[in-house]
């Protein structure tokens, strides 16, 4: 049996088929959400039941800028941009992969953007994105784990 | 990234007095030596900085050849204008033992490229 371990830079969050420019921490959260139930037949003990997953997404990177013309990662801006969208514009696909491991994809709204920066002499500016899936999310494609 | 903290303060201030690194290679006065730990720092995407606190230490017989030795190097450092290189003097502190002064200056670093 070979076991691996990947190491954190293995793992990543698409957002529109980008990652975040400077990322530091990607953190995924599958929370599941009961429904609480008893009939007579259950002799007195409530029953749990998972109805569905609260997926959630935290991203953290350095504050950073990038004045290529064509990106191939998410800046400061083009975070903003998307934190800011409405409507059917704010839906972002993501995938959520770990090499070795499966993917994961579905879709999903930003709930919440922050910066913090600071008057410190080289201290590192950085902004936090937090994400919510939206419907399913579900496997997309098979590792080799 | 290939940190180069030390070549860097190096190419600057050995122009001044000789410039040793953890040691001195001489025992001729005056000299300079200096010691530092480089730290990286990284995303995922790699190394994006490396950063140290560096003590420079300027060694002489003559109190007033030391303290012109330290002034000098603090002077090139402070004008130094490579962008790859951050340079920020923190303190500067003096001391005799054994007949010798030593004035011993400390900056933080940040390499960016």
């Amino acid at each position: 049996m070979a076991i691996t371990r990947p190491e954190g830079y293995n793992i990543s969050l698409t957002i529109g088929g980008k990652t975040l420019l400077g990322r530091t921490q990607e953190d995924l959260s599958i929370a599941a959400v009961t429904k609480t139930s008893i009939t007579k037949d259950d002799n007195g003990v409530q029953q749990e039941q998972v109805v569905r997953h609260d997926v959630t997404f935290k991203v953290a990177a350095l504050l950073s800028l990038d004045s290529e013309t064509t990106h191939t990662k998410l800046d400061r801006d083009d975070v903003i941009a998307l934190a800011l969208a409405t409507g059917s514009s704010a839906v972002v696909a993501v995938q959520y992969l770990c090499t070795g491991g499966d993917t994961y994809g579905g879709s999903a709204i930003i709930t919440g953007y922050s910066e913090s920066s600071s008057g410190e002499v080289d201290s590192d500016s950085t902004i936090s994105l937090d994400l919510k899936i939206t419907g399913d999310f579900a496997k997309v494609t098979q590792g080799n784990g | 990234m290939t940190e180069n903290i030390g070549k860097h303060l190096t190419d600057i201030c050995d122009f001044y007095v000789p410039f040793y690194q953890s040691e001195a290679e001489s025992d001729v006065y005056p000299y300079a030596v200096f010691r530092h730990t480089p730290q990286e720092h990284s995303t995922k995407e790699g190394v994006y900085k490396i950063t140290s606190e560096v003590s420079i230490s300027v060694y002489s017989q003559d109190f007033d050849e030391a303290q012109a030795k330290a002034d000098a190097i603090r002077a090139a450092l402070d004008a130094d204008n490579d962008p790859r290189f951050l340079i920020h003097f923190l303190r500067q502190s003096k001391q005799r033992s054994e007949e010798v002064w030593s004035i011993e200056l400390v900056y933080y670093v940040k390499q960016t490229a």
